[in-house]
C-alpha cells in the first residue's frame, strides 16, 4: 500500500521524473536491447497517464494540488501547481504524444539511421517532459530551466536526421530560441531585482507592492517576457524558425513541434500574464491589444503564406503559423469566452494538425511524394490516410460538426463580447483563406481524373501499416467527437478559465 | 376552407416532438446504409435508396397534422456555457418545404436509377444524394441560425459531389467555383449570424426587430450580410456565376435538385431573414414607408431580382446547350421570387401578396424545372448529347417525353391552366401593388421588364423545344430508342402535378400558403382578401394574352436577326471581368506578400546576423588595436623606464658615485629589459606583462608614471574631498 501512498503522494513530480528517467536509460538500454527503446518510450507515457489520471481524480475532488519539491516550503523551495489549467496541458499534451510516439516507432525507423533511434527516444522524452514540466512549474528558475530543457531537445529531434536542411533549420531554431530564452532569463533578473522571490505567487505579491516604485522594471519584464514567448511560439514577426523546422524534421518531430511545443509557450505566457503581473499594468501598457494585433497579422499572413507552398508539410507548417495566431488571439481578448475559444483552440489544434502532420508522414512513408501538384488520386489509394487529412482540413476551415468550429465559434463570440468586430472578419477572412489551400489537396485527392492516360508512372503506395492508421484513426474520430460533444473538453476549459480570469 | 387566416393572430400551440430530428438524420443515415450495400449489389443499393426518400417522404406528411395546430419544436443542446443547442422548429413554412423536397427527391430518386445506368461511381452518387436531403432539410426544419448554417454547410459540401460527378477538367472546374463561392458565402453568412447575435444574444429565427432596434445594432451591415450569404446560394446577379456552370455539368437527376430546390434554399434564407426576423410583430396602421430597414432591403432585392430575371432569361435566349438554357432559366425564375419577396418585404404588413407569390412560385418552379431537367436527362441518358443544334427531332423518338416537357414548358411560360400562371399573377400583383403604394415610377418601369421578361421566357422555351423536339432526326440519333418505365411513371408525375396545380390553384394554396403567412406579420384585411382570391379573372388572363402578343413579336424578330445566337463577348461576362481578375489578384498578391514579407523578415534575420558579424568583427579588430596600443604603451613605458633609470644613473652619479646603487639599477634595468623584449603585440604576452608588473614594496626607484599619475589624481581627489567637507 506504500507504492499507492507514494503515487498519490508525489505523483505531480514523479510524472516529470519519470519522463527523465526513461529518458536517461534509453542510451543504456539502446547498447544493451536496442528493440526495447519504443517500448519504453511507450511505456514512460502510460505510466504518465496513470498519474494524470490521479492528478485530475485528486484536481476534480480537492481542487488546486501545491506539491513542495523535497519539502522545502514555497519561498525557498520549487513549488508545482496543479490547477485546471496545468491539468488541461497535461492531458492534451500526453494524449497528442502518446498518438505522435506510437505513430513514430514505426514511421522513425524509416526515417532515422537505425545508429541515433535510440538516442531520438531520449530527445523525444525530454521534451516531453520537459513541456509537462512547464505546465506545472510555479517558479521562475524552474521554468527557465525547463525551457532551456525543451528547446535543446527540440533541436535535436529536428537535426537529428543530419542533412543539410535539417540542420540548418535546426540551427535557425537554436540561435532565436536563445534570444528567446535569454529575453526571458533578464526578464527574470529584472523581476527578481524588485520582488526578491523566485515563486510565482510570492513574485507576485511582492511586485503588486512595489510596482509603483520600479514601473520601468515591470515594463521592461514584459516586455522581455512577451518577446521571449512570442519567439517560442512562433508569432507572426518572428516565426521565421517554423516553418523551415518541421518541414524539414521527420513527421513525429514535426507534429509535436507544430502541435504541442509552441502551444505550451503560449501557456506559460497565459500563466504569466495573469498571476504574475498586477492588472493595473495594462492599463498602463496595452499588451493584450498589442498581442491582438500580432495574432491577427499571424492569422492573416500565415494563411497566405501557406496558399503559394508547394511542398505539404511547408503548407502545414505556415498554416500553424496562421492557427497559433488564434490561441493568441484568444488570449488578447482577455474576456471569457474569448479565452475559452484560445485554450480549447490549443487542444483542438494539437489534435488537428499533428493529425495533418501524421497523415502527411503516413504519405511520405508511403509513397514519398511531397509536392502537393503530385498527390492526384491519392486519396482512393490511401482512404485512412487522406480520410484523416480531410477531416482535418475540413476542421482546420472550421465546418461545423468538427472540432475547430466550436473553437472558432468561442473566438467568434469572444471577439464580439470584447466589441471588437475587426477580428471577426479576420476570423472568417482567414477560414476562408485556409479553405482556400486545404480544400484544393482533398479535392485533388479524392476527385478528378485520373492522368494514367498520359503515360505516367501509377504511383507506388507501400501499405500503411498498423500502427500508423490507428493514430490517424484515433485523432480524426477525436477531431469529430470534439467537434459534436465539445463539453467533455470544456469542462476543464471552463473551470480553468474562471480561475485566470 | 378559409378558416386559416382567423388562425393567424391566435398563438399557436408548441408541440415538442422529436420526429424533425429523424426527419434530417433518417437521409444521413440512409446514406452510410446505401453506401454499404452499394459494395454488394446495386439494385437492393437502388431499391433501398429510394425507400429512404420514401420513408422520409412519409415522415414529412405525417408532420402535416401536427403543424396544423401549432409549432413542431426540438431541442438537443450541445454546448454548454453559450446555451447553443440544435434546435428544430417546424412551421407551415417549413413544412411546404420539406414536403416539396421530399417528393421531388423521391420522384428523382427513381428517375436516377434510370439514369445513372451506364455512369461511373453510381455509389457514391446515390449515398451523396441522400445525404444531401438530410442536409437541405436540416437547413429549413431548423429554427435557430446556427443550426441553419450547420446544416447549410453540410448541404454545400454534399452537393459538391454531385456537381463534380463527371470528374473531368470542365466539372472540376465547375465545382470549384461552387464551392469556393459556396464557403465564400457561408462564411459571409455567418458573420450575419455573429452580428446579429451580439446586437440581440439569441439566435432563434423569430421576430427580433424590436431588440435589434433596442440594441442600435448596424441594421443594414448585418441584413447586407444575410442578403449576400443567401444570395450566393439563391444564384442572385452578380453572384450567380458559379450556377450556369454547375448546374448543367452534374447529372440530370442532380441538376434537377440543385435547380429545383437547393437555389430555394437561398430565397427560403432571405425570406426568413428579411420578412421574420427584422419585421416586427405589430401591424401599425397607416405605417410610413422605409419605416423599417427591411422595406428599404425590400426595394432593393425588388431591384436584384428584376435584373437577375431579366438577366438570366436574356442570358438563357442565347444558349444552344438544353441544360445550359434551363440552369439560366432557373436563375431568370430566381428572379421571380425575389421579386415576390422583395415586394412583401418593401411593404412591410401589407406586403402579403409578395410573399405568397414568392412561396407559390418556389413550389411551382421546383416541379417545372426539376422535371424539365430531367426530360432532358431522359433524352440525355440515350443519345449523350444536348446540343441544340446537333440533336434534333426527338419528339418522334420521345413522343411521351416531348409531351411532358411542353406541359412543363407552359407551367413555366405561365399559360393559364398550368401552374406557373397562378404563381406569376399572384408576384405579379405584388409589384403592381408596390408600385401603386407611392406610385414610384421606377417600379413602373420593373412592371414591364417583368411583363417583358415573362415573354422571353417563353421565347427560348419555343427555342429549346423547337431546337430539341422539333425537325429533322439527325441520323446519328435515328435509332430506336426506350426509356425505362421509371422514366415514365416520374415525367408523368410531374406533367400531372402541374396541370393539377394548373387547374385547381386553390388546393395548395388554401391548405398549405395561406396556413404559411402564420407567424408573419401581415394586416388581417389583407389576408382575407387573399384567402378569398380568384386567379381565373379576366384582367389576369389578359396580362397573360399580352405576354404572349409579346412573344409572338419578339421571337420571329429575334429568329430573323438571329438575335438569340449571339455569343457575347468574354469580357462581358461578369465572371471573366470581375471575378477571374479578382481572384488573379488575390493569387498575385499572395504571391506577393510571401515573396516580399516573408523573405523580407527572413531578410531581416539574415541582415541583422550579418551585422552581428561585422560587429564582432569590428570589435576583435578593436581589440587587435588595443594591442598595439597596449604595446606602444609598453614600448613607450620601457623608454621611460630607461630615461629614468639613466636619469637615476646620472642622479646617482651626482650625488654619490656609489656603485652600489648603480648595480642595482642595472640590474633593474636588465630585469625590465627581460620583461619587456617579447611584448610584440600579442594578447597574451601583454597580459603576462601587467601580470608581472606588480610594484614591491614602496620604492622611488620602482615609480613608474602610471603610478605617479594615480597617485596625482588621488591626490587631487583627496584634496578636492578635504576641501569641500571642510565647508559643509
Amino acid at each position: 500500500m506504500t507504492f499507492i501512498n507514494v503515487i498519490h503522494a508525489h505523483s505531480t513530480v514523479l510524472l516529470i521524473v519519470s519522463f527523465l528517467l526513461f529518458s536517461f536509460l534509453m542510451p543504456i538500454l539502446e547498447r544493451w536491447k536496442n528493440s526495447w527503446c519504443a517500448t519504453m518510450a511507450v511505456a514512460a507515457h502510460v505510466l504518465a497517464f496513470v498519474f494524470i489520471g490521479n492528478l485530475s481524480w485528486r484536481v476534480f475532488t480537492e481542487g488546486t494540488i501545491h506539491y513542495e519539491l523535497g519539502g522545502w516550503s514555497p519561498p525557498w523551495g520549487i513549488e508545482f501547481v496543479v490547477d485546471y489549467l496545468a491539468l488541461f496541458m497535461l492531458i492534451t499534451i500526453s494524449t497528442v504524444s502518446f498518438l505522435i510516439l506510437i505513430f513514430g516507432t514505426v514511421d522513425l525507423t524509416h526515417e532515422l539511421k537505425p545508429k541515433v533511434l535510440g538516442l531520438y527516444y531520449t530527445l523525444y522524452l525530454l521534451l516531453v517532459g520537459a513541456m509537462m514540466g512547464l505546465a506545472v512549474t510555479n517558479d521562475f528558475f524552474n521554468m527557465f530551466v525547463f525551457m532551456e530543457i525543451a528547446a535543446i531537445s527540440a533541436c535535436g529531434i529536428i537535426s537529428v536526421k543530419s542533412d543539410r536542411e535539417c540542420v540548418e533549420a535546426s540551427f535557425k531554431y537554436l540561435m532565436l530560441s536563445a534570444v528567446g530564452t535569454g529575453c526571458v532569463l533578464l526578464s527574470v533578473a529584472l523581476l527578481y531585482m524588485i520582488g526578491g522571490h523566485l515563486n510565482f505567487a510570492f513574485a507576485a505579491a511582492a511586485i503588486q507592492d512595489v510596482a509603483h516604485i520600479y514601473p520601468n522594471n515591470i515594463l521592461v519584464a514584459l516586455a522581455l517576457f512577451s518577446v521571449g514567448f512570442i519567439v517560442k511560439a512562433a508569432l507572426f514577426p518572428l516565426h521565421v524558425w517554423l516553418p523551415d523546422a518541421p518541414s524539414s524534421a521527420p513527421s513525429p518531430s514535426s507534429a509535436i513541434l507544430s502541435g504541442l511545443v509552441i502551444k505550451i509557450y503560449t501557456v506559460v505566457y497565459l500563466k504569466l500574464l495573469y498571476k504574475v503581473f498586477p492588472i493595473e499594468l495594462f492599463d498602463l501598457l496595452p499588451v493584450f491589444d498589442m498581442i491582438l494585433i500580432l495574432s491577427a497579422l499571424s492569422i492573416f499572413f500565415g494563411s497566405i503564406f501557406a496558399i503559394v507552398q508547394e511542398d505539404i508539410k511547408r503548407m502545414l507548417a505556415f498554416s500553424s503559423i496562421a492557427q497559433i495566431g488564434y490561441v493568441f488571439l484568444g488570449i488578447g481578448l482577455a474576456n471569457s469566452t474569448g479565452l475559452t475559444g484560445g485554450l480549447l483552440h490549443i487542444f483542438n489544434h494539437a489534435m488537428m494538425k499533428s493529425m495533418l502532420f501524421l497523415s502527411a508522414g503516413a504519405i511520405i512513408y508511403c509513397t514519398g511524394i511531397r509536392k502537393i501538384d503530385d498527390l492526384k488520386g491519392i486519396g482512393l489509394k490511401m482512404p485512412v490516410v487522406m480520410g484523416a487529412f480531410t477531416i482535418g482540413a475540413m476542421a482546420m476551415v472550421g465546418i461545423p460538426t468538427t472540432n475547430g468550429f466550436i473553437s472558432k465559434l468561442y473566438l467568434a463570440l469572444g471577439t464580439l463580447d470584447a466589441n471588437k468586430h475587426f477580428y471577426l472578419a479576420i476570423i472568417l477572412i482567414s477560414s476562408f483563406l485556409n479553405c482556400l489551400y486545404y480544400f484544393p489537396i482533398v479535392i485533388n485527392a479524392f476527385f478528378g481524373e485520373s492522368e494514367e492516360e498520359d503515360g505516367e508512372e501509377e504511383i507506388q503506395v507501400k501499405k500503411l501499416p498498423l500502427r500508423m492508421s490507428v493514430p490517424l484513426i484515433i485523432l480524426g474520430a477525436g477531431c469529430m467527437i470534439f467537434g459534436i460533444f465539445p463539453k467533455y473538453i470544456l469542462v476543464i476549459i471552463e473551470r480553468a478559465v474562471e480561475m485566470i480570469l | 376552407m378559409y378558416s386559416a387566416a382567423e388562425g393567424i393572430n391566435q398563438v399557436s400551440q408548441t408541440i415538442i416532438s422529436s420526429k424533425p430530428v429523424w426527419i434530417v438524420l433518417i437521409p444521413m443515415i440512409g446514406a452510410l446504409l446505401v453506401y454499404l450495400a452499394g459494395r454488394k449489389t446495386e439494385w437492393v443499393r437502388n431499391i433501398l435508396s429510394a425507400a429512404i426518400a420514401l420513408y422520409t417522404f412519409k415522415e414529412v406528411i405525417s408532420l402535416y397534422p401536427l403543424i396544423q395546430q401549432g409549432i413542431v419544436e426540438y431541442r438537443y443542446l450541445i454546448v454548454p456555457i453559450i446555451d447553443y443547442e440544435l434546435f428544430f422548429r417546424v412551421d407551415s413554412l417549413s413544412f411546404i418545404f420539406a414536403a416539396l423536397m421530399s417528393f421531388i427527391w423521391l420522384l428523382a430518386t427513381l428517375f436516377s436509377w434510370a439514369y445513372m445506368a451506364d455512369e461511373h461511381a453510381k455509389t457514391r452518387f446515390f449515398s451523396f444524394f441522400l445525404f444531401t436531403l438530410g442536409g437541405c432539410l436540416g437547413v429549413v426544419l431548423t429554427g435557430d441560425l446556427i443550426s441553419l448554417f450547420l446544416f447549410f454547410e453540410l448541404m454545400t459540401f454534399s452537393s459538391y459531389v454531385l456537381v463534380i460527378h463527371e470528374e473531368d477538367k470542365q466539372s472540376m472546374d465547375a465545382g470549384n467555383v461552387f464551392i469556393i463561392l459556396g464557403v465564400l458565402g457561408g462564411l459571409v453568412l455567418l458573420m450575419g449570424i455573429f452580428l446579429l447575435y451580439s446586437a440581440v444574444g439569441t439566435l432563434e429565427i423569430r421576430p427580433l426587430l424590436s431588440e435589434l432596434t433596442a440594441s442600435g445594432a448596424n441594421q443594414p451591415l448585418i441584413l447586407l450580410m444575410f442578403l449576400i450569404g443567401f444570395g450566393v446560394k439563391a444564384g442572385m446577379v452578380p453572384l450567380h456565376i458559379w450556377l450556369p456552370q454547375a448546374h448543367p455539368i452534374a447529372p440530370a437527376p442532380a441538376s434537377a435538385l440543385l435547380s429545383g430546390l437547393m437555389i430555394k434554399i437561398g430565397a427560403y434564407g432571405i425570406l426568413r431573414v428579411v420578412l421574420m426576423i427584422f419585421t416586427g410583430t405589430e401591424v401599425v396602421e397607416d405605417a410610413v414607408l422605409f419605416a423599417e430597414w427591411s422595406n428599404v432591403f425590400g426595394y432593393i432585392i425588388i431591384w436584384i431580382g428584376i435584373v437577375t430575371m431579366f438577366l438570366g432569361a436574356l442570358m438563357a435566349l442565347q444558349q444552344t446547350m438544353a441544360k445550359k438554357i434551363l440552369a439560366y432559366s432557373s436563375v431568370s425564375q430566381m428572379g421571380y421570387i425575389l421579386l415576390g419577396v422583395g415586394c412583401a418585404a418593401y411593404m412591410g404588413a401589407d406586403g402579403a401578396m409578395g410573399f405568397v407569390g414568392a412561396i407559390y412560385h418556389i413550389i411551382n418552379h421546383a416541379f417545372f424545372k426539376a422535371g424539365l431537367f430531367m426530360m432532358v436527362g431522359a433524352v440525355y441518358i440515350h443519345t449523350h448529347e444536348l446540343d441544340i443544334e446537333k440533336v434534333r427531332g426527338m419528339a418522334k423518338k420521345f413522343p411521351f417525353i416531348a409531351g411532358t416537357f411542353l406541359v412543363a414548358a407552359f407551367g413555366i411560360g405561365g399559360i393559364p391552366g398550368f401552374n406557373g400562371y397562378t404563381s406569376k399573377t399572384l408576384v405579379h400583383h405584388a409589384i403592381e401593388e408596390a408600385y401603386l403604394v407611392n406610385n414610384d415610377p421606377w417600379l413602373f418601369i420593373a412592371e414591364k421588364i417583368f411583363v417583358l421578361t415573362s415573354a422571353m421566357t417563353v421565347c427560348y422555351f419555343i427555342k429549346l423545344f423547337r431546337g430539341l423536339f422539333l425537325g429533322e432526326v439527325p441520323e446519328k440519333y435515328d435509332k430506336d430508342y426506350h426509356p425505362s418505365p421509371v422514366v415514365y411513371l416520374t415525367m408523368g408525375v410531374f406533367a400531372a402535378s402541374i396541370i393539377f396545380i394548373g387547374i385547381f390553384p386553390q388546393v395548395i394554396y388554401q391548405s398549405l400558403i395561406i396556413p404559411a403567412m402564420n407567424g408573419f406579420t401581415y394586416d388581417p384585411a389583407k389576408v382575407e382578401y387573399l384567402t378569398k382570391l380568384n386567379f381565373f379573372t379576366w384582367p389576369d388572363i389578359r396580362a397573360m394574352v399580352i405576354v404572349l402578343a409579346l412573344v409572338a413579336v419578339i421571337y420571329p424578330l429575334g429568329n430573323k436577326f438571329k438575335l438569340f445566337s449571339i455569343k457575347f463577348p468574354d469580357w462581358l461576362s461578369i465572371e471573366y471581368s470581375l471575378y477571374k481578375p479578382m481572384a488573379n489578384i488575390g493569387w498575385q498578391l499572395c504571391l506577393f506578400t510571401y515573396k516580399y514579407i516573408d523573405t523580407g523578415v527572413n531578410n531581416v534575420y539574415y541582415f541583422s546576423s550579418r551585422v552581428c558579424r561585422k560587429l564582432i568583427d569590428v570589435t576583435s579588430r578593436f581589440e587587435d588595436y588595443l594591442m598595439i596600443f597596449y604595446d606602444f604603451d609598453a614600448k613607450t613605458l620601457r623608454r621611460a623606464v630607461d630615461i629614468t633609470g639613466r636619469f637615476e644613473e646620472k642622479m646617482m652619479d651626482m650625488y654619490e658615485g656609489s656603485t652600489d646603487v648603480s648595480d642595482r639599477a642595472k640590474e633593474a634595468d636588465k630585469r625590465f629589459k627581460e620583461r619587456y623584449t617579447d611584448t610584440s603585440g600579442k594578447v597574451q604576452d601583454a597580459g603576462e606583462s601587467f601580470k608581472g608588473r606588480k610594484i614591491i614594496g614602496w620604492n622611488i626607484k620602482n615609480i613608474n608614471i602610471a603610478a605617479m599619475i594615480m597617485a596625482f589624481l588621488i591626490s587631487v581627489f583627496l584634496l578636492v574631498f578635504f576641501y569641500f567637507s571642510r565647508i559643509a
